[in-house]
């Protein structure tokens, strides 16, 4: 085999923002992908609060969409664990999603910084309208009315 | 009173000389017969003088008199006895009845949490797929597909409101619309959910203001989620109802009293309808066009949670032009507590309000 006379050009660098999206049911998740990908963020979806923590650590998404009830971790004990390591919330901001409004939970998050919203009360649009607020990113394609 | 010396013969004085009784007298009161005052032979042996039985009438009036008030007081004593006992059984069987009753309300509460969340999980995915359809990410749609679509999403939508609403409603109940006051820090409750509601305002382009003060507030004493619910509810409202301008929030306080209003540049409520505005169930008629998921219980609850806790609702408006929404609530600088833990946070998160 003859040795490649130029050099392999480097892959495209990926500069896109990454979203997390802690989410155990593979409908919802899969539903916020689309929408967010549509936009031009990058999406990493992980199933179990194990997991999503571990993915924090390794990707240091720029924003984390979090879901409580998940196998592993629940996302208020990924949030205790990630405080428990010193990580710096400032660097991510994280919307809490669920489905069960329960005012403990609530206060829970909003004392982590997070935001706290229920998913059913939200269409996918909605949500990627206030991930772009919160990246600072100017909406690809206008407000539908 | 009889004599039996004095009778002649007859039954009356063989019975009294059978009993070796000496005196009968019956013992009344002006209202009522009490019994016999029965005497035999005095001890001495010696026979009753006109003075002795003078005596004795005297003392019959009074003796019947005292046997009654005796006879009466042991009843009542009585009567007392067995009324506390009637009354422990009774309260022993409203505690248990009330304890039964706690265990069904959280039951009963137990079952709509979990049932509304079950619920909204399969509402999430339906009302979110259809939504994406009807945006094209699925491909362009017929105008008759956009429409069906739309059909289906908007029952869905509906269905989302009723489960709120259930939610809502059920909290209502007297056993769980209870106020609870703890030590609570009111600004930073306030700067809360304004940082929760900012990304609102921001995706509707309209300014939301809120300075916060600068010197610290005591904590006060305030039922926390409840009240926090109603401060989200007016900032909510407020930007949801204000197609363009700004929302600004204005707080201070008294020694005795916390004060709150939003302010908003909004198309405000009509004048027919601002008497029932904060009536359950009630949806101003320009609200609907706006948004057509209102439930018409934020403001009801909120007037609740302000009257419940005795404090006054602030609303005034000019359609078309704006409105304010606020309360005074009175708020008693809770005695100072030890503050708890701020749940292993560091520094560095906490700062993080400010640099948002």
């Amino acid at each position: 085999m003859a040795i490649q006379a130029n050099p392999v050009p480097a892959a495209p660098v990926d500069d896109r923002k990454v979203v997390l999206v802690a989410e155990d049911d593979p409908f919802i998740s899969r539903m916020y992908q689309i929408k967010l990908e549509s936009a031009g963020l990058r999406v990493i979806v992980k199933a179990n609060g194990r997991d999503a923590y571990e993915a924090v650590k390794l990707n240091a998404p720029s924003l984390l969409l979090l879901d409580i009830n998940m196998p592993e971790l629940t996302g208020l004990e990924l949030l205790s664990a990630l405080a428990g390591d010193n990580f710096d919330f400032s660097t991510m901001p994280v919307m809490v999603l669920t489905n069960s409004s329960n005012p403990e939970d609530r206060k829970t998050a909003q004392s982590y910084g997070a935001d706290y919203l229920v998913k059913a009360d939200y269409t996918p649009r909605e949500v990627l309208d206030m991930i772009q607020t919160k990246l600072g990113i100017n909406p690809v394609a206008p407000k539908t009315a | 009173m009889i004599i039996a010396d004095e009778l002649e013969g007859g039954k009356r004085k063989e019975l009294l000389e059978h009993h070796d009784l000496r005196i009968s007298t019956m013992l009344r009161t002006s209202e009522d017969f009490i019994g016999y005052l029965l005497i035999g032979d005095k001890l001495s042996g010696d026979v009753y003088s006109d003075q002795d039985i003078k005596v004795l009438e005297i003392i019959s009036r009074q003796l019947a008199v005292a046997l009654q008030n005796a006879k009466a007081f042991a009843e009542i004593k009585e009567f007392n006895v067995t009324l506390q006992g009637r009354v422990e059984h009774a309260t022993n069987r409203l505690r248990i009845a009330n304890r039964h009753l706690k265990e069904l309300d959280q039951a009963k509460d137990e079952f709509i949490s979990m049932a509304s969340h079950q619920l909204r999980t399969p509402l999430t995915t339906i009302k979110g797929y259809l939504s994406m359809l009807s945006e094209g990410d699925a491909g362009k749609l017929t105008a008759m597909q956009n429409q069906f679509v739309g059909y289906g999403f908007d029952a869905s939508q509906r269905m989302v409101n009723l489960i709120s609403d259930l939610l809502n409603v059920s909290r209502l109940s007297a056993g769980r619309f209870i106020i609870q006051p703890t030590p609570t820090d009111f600004v930073k409750m306030v700067s809360d959910e304004v940082r929760q509601l900012r990304s609102h305002a921001e995706a509707k382009k309209i300014a939301l203001i809120f300075n916060p003060p600068a010197e610290a507030w005591p904590l006060v004493d305030l039922d926390d989620n409840k009240t926090r619910q109603v401060i989200m509810n007016f900032i909510d409202n407020a930007i949801y109802y204000t197609p363009s301008g700004e929302v600004r929030i204005l707080l201070s306080r008294t020694p005795k009293s916390v004060h709150f209003e939003v302010h908003d540049t909004g198309i405000g409520v009509p004048r027919k309808a601002q008497g029932k505005l904060f009536g359950k169930f009630f949806r101003a008629e320009n609200a609907q066009g706006v948004r057509p998921d209102g439930t018409g219980l934020g403001l009801y609850l909120a007037k609740r949670v302000v009257e419940d806790q005795g404090g006054t609702l602030i609303f005034s408006s000019t359609e078309g032009k704006g409105s304010i929404f606020g309360f005074d609530l009175p708020a008693k600088a809770s005695k100072p507590v030890k503050q708890g833990g701020n749940h292993g946070h560091t520094s560095k998160s906490r700062t993080r309000r400010t640099s948002r």
